[in-house]
C-alpha cells in the first residue's frame, strides 16, 4: 500500500478519525448505502477491515442460488423484463457481494447494451452475468469475452458483419466507448479492425431454439495483414483486444472513468491524479482490485472534498433510501423499485444508447427529480397500488438504546452533511418519537439537496 | 383561445388564483411568482421552435431520393429505391414513398427541404457528431454548452415562470442541445410525470409540516456552480413545474397516442394553451441502420411525415401555425454505398427539414453530388448546417447567431 503521493493511505488520527462520515461515505460509494448496525460494525472495525470487507464477500448459499436462478428463469421464460430488473436488484438489494454489484452496475453503464436491440432477456441476463463474473476482476479478460458475447455481437452488429464488407459498428465502440476515447486512433484503424471482428455466423442457442447464438467460422475469418494502430500483422479479434490493451490511453481511460464514479464528478481530475491509478492498472494486466483497493483506502477518497461530490443514480437513490432505513425483506417491493428507477431515468437492461448514461448532473431535471420525490414519499408514506407499506419505525430495523430515533435517521442518511438551519428544522419534527413524526422528518430530510449527493 | 386565458396561462405563478389554489408551492416561489406577475413577460415570446432529432443518422440519401441518378442505383444493388417507389418532386429527385405526409405540407407552402446539409472533416461517430451538431461547435465535446441552451440562457425566464425549453423524451436523458446552461431544463415523457403523489390526508400536508418544508427551500444561489446549489436549483424548478403543470394539464385533454405522433400531440396542447415556452425538443430513434434497412427505414419515415403533418394541421387550424417551426435533423447521413448486411454505415451529409408557417423556398440547395466524393467515398456538403441555426436564432429565436455559434456565419434565406 502506497504511503505517500496523492493516493497515500488514509490513516486515521486525533484530528482526522475514522467516524461515521466516513463510514457512510465508503458505503454509499463502494456499495449502496446501509444501515444502522453496519455502520456501527464498520466504524468500529477500522479502516483496513471495513474496506477489506468488500473485496471478500461471503459465498452465496444454495438457497440464495436457487431464488436467484429461479428469478432468473421465470423471467427469462415469461419474456418479462420487469422481473428481470427485479432479478437484478434483488442482488443489489439483498446479496452479500455490493462492491461486486457496484461494478456489475458501472460494467453495464460502460458496455450498455440495451434489450430494445438484443430482444432476447436469456441474452441480456447472460451478459449481465459475465459482467458480474468479472466485475472486480480483469478489464482485458472481460473485454476478451465480450467480443463474443452474443448480446454484444447483436447490440453492435458484429452478427452481421461479413469479411468482404465488414461493419464498423463493434470496433468504432470498443475504442470511442469502452478501452481508448477518442483521438487515439484513425478511421483507417477502425477499418482494419473491423476486418479482424468478421466471421460470426448465425448458429444454435445450447437451451432455447428461439434464441440466436453465434460462432466464429474460421471460413469466415479475415486473417490477412492488417496495420491496428501502427502495428502490422495477420491480427485477429484477441490481437487487437491486446494491442488495445497495451496502449497507456486504455488504462488512463478507465481510470478516470473509475474516478468518476468513486471519488468525485464535481470537477475533471488532474492527470497527475490518474497517472498513478492507470500505472498500477496496467502494472497488474488490468486486474481492478489493486487499484480499487488504492482508491477506497486513500486520504483522498476519504476527505472532505470529495464527499457528496456526486449526484446519486436513481439506482443509489432508490436502492439506498431503504437499505439505509433497514426496511425489512417483507416490505420490499422490487417491481417497484424497477419501476421507480426507470422513471428517474435508469431503466436496467435499457440505457438510452450506446455511451449509457451520463450521470452527474444529467440525472437531475424537474421530471426525474419529482420521479425521485414520488418514491421517496411510497417508501415514507407506503403506497397501496404498488403493495408498499409505510415505513414503519418499530418494525423495520435501526432500533438503538442508545439514540433518539430522530439522530439515527439523520445519522443513517446525512451524517455531518447538512446545513444548522435544515438540521434543527429535522430535529424539531421528529423530536416526538411518534410514527408520523419520524415519517414527516424523513420527508424533510429526502427533500434536503445534500440527500441528492452520495 | 380567450386573450385573456392565454395571458393568465403565460404569467404562469403570477397568477394568484394559482398560487391560492396549489398548496405545495412554496413560500419563496409565491414571492417570486409576485415578483414576475407585475412584468410584462408577453411581449418577446411569440415564436416557438420545435426541434425533431433523428437519431442514430437518417439515411439521407433513401430520404430524398436522387431516383434517377446512376450512381446511387450502382451504389446501392438492393436498398436503392427505383422511380415508382418514390414521390417525385422533379425529374432528379423524389420523396421517399413513405414520406406522404411531407408531400402534403410541401404542396402547401409548408416545408423546406435544405439538401446536401453538413460540415467540414465529418465526424462519424454518433456521438462526436451529435456533439457538432448539438453544439454548434466544429471541435464539440460531449459536455460542451448545447446551442439552445446557451438562447435559453439568454432568455428572461426565470425560476417560477414558464421553462424557456423543454424536452419531450423519448429517451431517458437530456440532449445535449438542451444541456450545459445555467437553467436546468426540464424532460418530461408526458403530464404525469409531474402528478405528484401524496401522503394520505391528514398526515403529510397540515400547515405546520407545510411550513416546514417551506422553510428547508434551499436558498438559491449561494454557492452558485456547486452541486448542492445545482440542486437546489432543480428543486426550486421542479416546484414551480408542478404547480404550472397540474394547473395547464387538468384544463386540457391530455395526449394518450404512443410514439412521435404523441410527443407532437402534447407540443402542440401546450402550445395552444399558451404556455409561454419557446423551445421544444424531441426526438425519433431508430436511425441507425447498419443491418436490414428496407425493413424498418420506410416505417420511420412515415411516422415522421405523418406526425409533423398532423402537427402543423392540428395548429393551423387552431390559427397558432404562422409562430411555429419545426426543424428536422439528424447526426449524419450514411454512406453512400450499401454494406452486406442489407443496411448503410456512417456517413457524411443529410437533408434538413423546416415546417410550419409560410416558408419561402420548398427547395435550398442542390443534391447531392455522387461524383465528387470524400477520400472515405461518402458525398461533400454543399450546406453547413451552421447557416440554418443563424437563420433560426437571427430571424426567428431573436437571438444573435455569433453568440450561440462563437463567430458570425451566413444565414440561409429561409424564413
Amino acid at each position: 500500500m502506497t504511503t505517500t503521493g496523492l493516493w497515500r493511505e488514509f490513516v486515521p488520527g486525533p484530528s482526522d478519525p475514522w467516524d461515521l462520515a466516513k463510514v457512510a461515505h465508503l458505503h454509499r460509494r463502494a456499495g449502496f448505502f446501509a444501515n444502522r448496525s453496519e455502520l456501527a460494525r464498520d466504524v468500529e472495525a477500522g479502516p483496513a477491515a471495513s474496506v477489506a470487507r468488500f473485496f471478500e464477500p461471503p459465498v452465496p448459499s444454495d438457497d440464495e442460488r436457487r431464488i436467484l436462478d429461479s428469478l432468473r428463469k421465470g423471467a427469462v421464460s415469461g419474456s418479462d423484463a420487469e422481473r428481470l430488473k427485479a432479478w437484478w436488484l434483488y442482488q443489489i438489494f439483498f446479496g452479500a457481494n455490493p462492491l461486486g454489484e457496484k461494478m456489475t452496475l458501472f460494467w453495464h453503464g460502460h458496455f450498455a447494451t440495451s434489450n430494445q436491440k438484443v430482444n432476447s432477456l436469456r441474452l441480456m441476463s447472460r451478459q449481465n452475468q459475465l459482467l458480474r463474473r468479472h466485475a472486480v476482476g480483469n478489464v482485458r479478460e472481460l473485454v476478451g469475452e465480450l467480443v463474443g458475447d452474443p448480446a454484444m455481437l447483436i447490440w453492435l452488429d458484429g452478427a452481421s458483419s461479413k469479411r468482404e464488407k465488414p461493419n464498423e459498428n463493434f470496433a468504432r465502440e470498443l475504442w470511442e466507448l469502452f478501452t481508448l476515447g477518442p483521438g487515439h486512433y484513425t478511421e483507417d484503424d477502425i477499418r482494419e479492425a473491423a476486418r479482424a471482428f468478421s466471421g460470426w455466423r448465425e448458429s444454435y442457442d445450447r437451451e432455447d431454439s428461439q434464441t440466436r447464438a453465434f460462432r466464429l467460422d474460421e471460413s469466415y475469418v479475415d486473417d490477412g495483414a492488417k496495420t491496428i494502430l501502427g502495428r502490422m500483422g495477420n491480427w485477429r479479434a484477441d490481437d487487437v483486444v491486446r494491442i488495445t490493451f497495451e496502449q497507456p490511453a486504455t488504462a488512463e481511460f478507465l481510470c478516470r472513468k473509475l474516478y468518476r464514479y468513486f471519488v468525485s464528478e464535481a470537477a475533471e481530475p488532474d492527470a497527475q491524479l490518474i497517472a498513478p491509478l492507470a500505472k498500477q492498472l496496467r502494472g497488474n494486466d488490468y486486474a481492478l482490485r489493486p487499484t480499487l483497493e488504492t482508491i477506497l483506502r486513500s486520504q483522498h477518497f476519504y476527505s472532505a472534498a470529495v464527499r457528496r461530490q456526486r449526484v446519486s443514480s436513481p439506482v443509489e437513490y432508490s436502492v439506498g433510501l431503504l437499505r439505509a432505513l433497514a426496511a425489512p425483506r417483507t416490505d420490499v417491493r422490487l417491481l417497484a423499485l424497477a419501476l421507480a428507477c426507470a422513471q428517474q431515468g435508469q431503466d436496467l437492461f435499457y440505457p438510452p444508447n450506446v455511451k449509457g448514461w451520463d450521470g452527474g448532473r444529467r440525472w437531475l431535471n424537474s421530471a426525474t427529480l419529482a420521479a425521485r420525490t414520488n418514491w421517496a414519499t411510497d417508501v415514507i408514506w407506503g403506497n397501496p397500488e404498488l403493495r408498499m407499506p409505510p415505513y414503519d419505525p418499530a418494525r423495520w430495523g435501526n432500533v438503538s438504546d442508545t439514540e433518539r430515533p430522530i439522530e439515527t435517521l439523520i445519522g443513517v442518511l446525512l451524517q455531518d452533511d447538512i446545513e444548522p438551519r435544515a438540521l434543527a428544522l429535522i430535529e424539531e419534527t421528529g423530536a416526538g418519537d411518534k410514527p408520523d413524526d419520524l415519517r414527516r422528518a424523513l420527508r424533510l430530510i429526502v427533500r434536503c439537496p445534500e440527500f441528492q449527493l452520495v | 383561445m380567450p386573450t385573456n386565458r392565454r395571458d393568465f396561462l403565460r404569467r404562469g405563478l403570477g397568477s394568484s388564483a394559482l398560487i391560492a389554489s396549489t398548496a405545495s408551492v412554496p413560500l419563496f416561489l409565491s414571492r417570486s411568482a409576485a415578483l414576475l406577475a407585475s412584468e410584462d413577460t408577453a411581449a418577446d415570446r411569440d415564436r416557438v421552435l420545435v426541434v425533431i432529432e433523428l437519431n442514430g443518422g437518417n439515411d439521407g440519401l433513401n430520404t430524398v431520393v436522387p431516383y434517377a441518378d446512376e450512381d446511387y442505383r450502382r451504389a446501392r444493388p438492393t436498398l436503392a429505391r427505383s422511380p415508382d417507389r418514390v414521390r417525385k418532386i422533379d425529374e432528379r429527385i423524389g420523396l421517399h414513398s413513405a414520406l406522404g405526409g411531407f408531400e402534403k405540407l410541401l404542396e402547401r407552402g409548408l416545408l423546406s427541404v435544405v439538401q446536401g446539409v453538413g460540415y467540414p472533416n465529418p465526424n462519424r461517430s454518433h456521438f462526436g457528431s451529435m456533439s457538432v451538431w448539438q453544439s454548434g461547435r466544429l471541435n464539440a465535446k460531449q459536455d460542451d454548452i448545447g446551442w439552445l441552451a446557451r438562447v435559453s440562457d439568454r432568455s428572461q425566464a426565470a425560476v417560477g415562470a414558464d421553462p424557456a425549453a423543454l424536452h419531450i423524451r423519448e429517451s431517458a436523458s437530456l440532449p445535449q442541445a438542451l444541456s450545459g446552461g445555467d437553467l436546468a431544463i426540464l424532460s418530461l415523457t408526458g403530464p404525469e410525470q409531474f402528478r405528484r403523489r401524496t401522503a394520505a390526508a391528514g398526515t403529510d400536508d397540515d400547515p405546520a409540516q407545510q411550513r416546514r418544508r417551506d422553510q428547508l427551500a434551499p436558498p438559491v444561489g449561494e454557492a452558485r456552480g456547486t452541486l448542492v446549489d445545482f440542486v437546489a436549483r432543480t428543486t426550486a424548478t421542479t416546484d414551480a413545474a408542478h404547480a404550472r403543470f397540474s394547473q395547464l394539464l387538468d384544463s386540457s385533454e391530455t395526449s394518450r397516442q404512443a410514439g412521435l405522433r404523441g410527443r407532437m400531440s402534447l407540443i402542440a396542447q401546450m402550445i395552444k394553451a399558451g404556455l409561454a415556452t419557446r423551445i421544444y425538443y424531441t426526438e425519433l430513434a431508430g436511425f441507425d441502420t447498419h443491418a436490414s434497412q428496407a425493413g424498418t427505414h420506410p416505417g420511420l419515415l412515415s411516422e415522421l411525415g405523418d406526425s409533423v403533418q398532423a402537427f402543423i394541421s392540428d395548429l393551423a387550424a387552431a390559427g397558432e401555425a404562422e409562430r411555429v417551426r419545426v426543424l428536422v435533423y439528424s447526426e449524419f447521413g450514411r454512406r453512400l454505398t450499401e454494406n452486406a448486411s442489407g443496411g448503410t454505415d456512417h456517413g457524411t451529409v443529410q437533408p434538413v427539414f423546416l415546417a410550419g408557417g409560410a416558408l419561402r423556398h420548398p427547395f435550398i440547395g442542390s443534391p447531392p453530388d455522387l461524383r465528387d466524393l470524400d477520400p472515405d467515398g461518402d458525398p461533400k456538403h454543399s450546406i453547413d448546417f451552421r447557416r440554418i441555426y443563424a437563420t433560426l436564432l437571427n430571424d426567428w429565436l431573436d437571438c444573435p447567431s455569433a453568440l450561440v455559434l462563437g463567430h458570425n456565419v451566413e444565414p440561409l434565406s429561409l424564413l
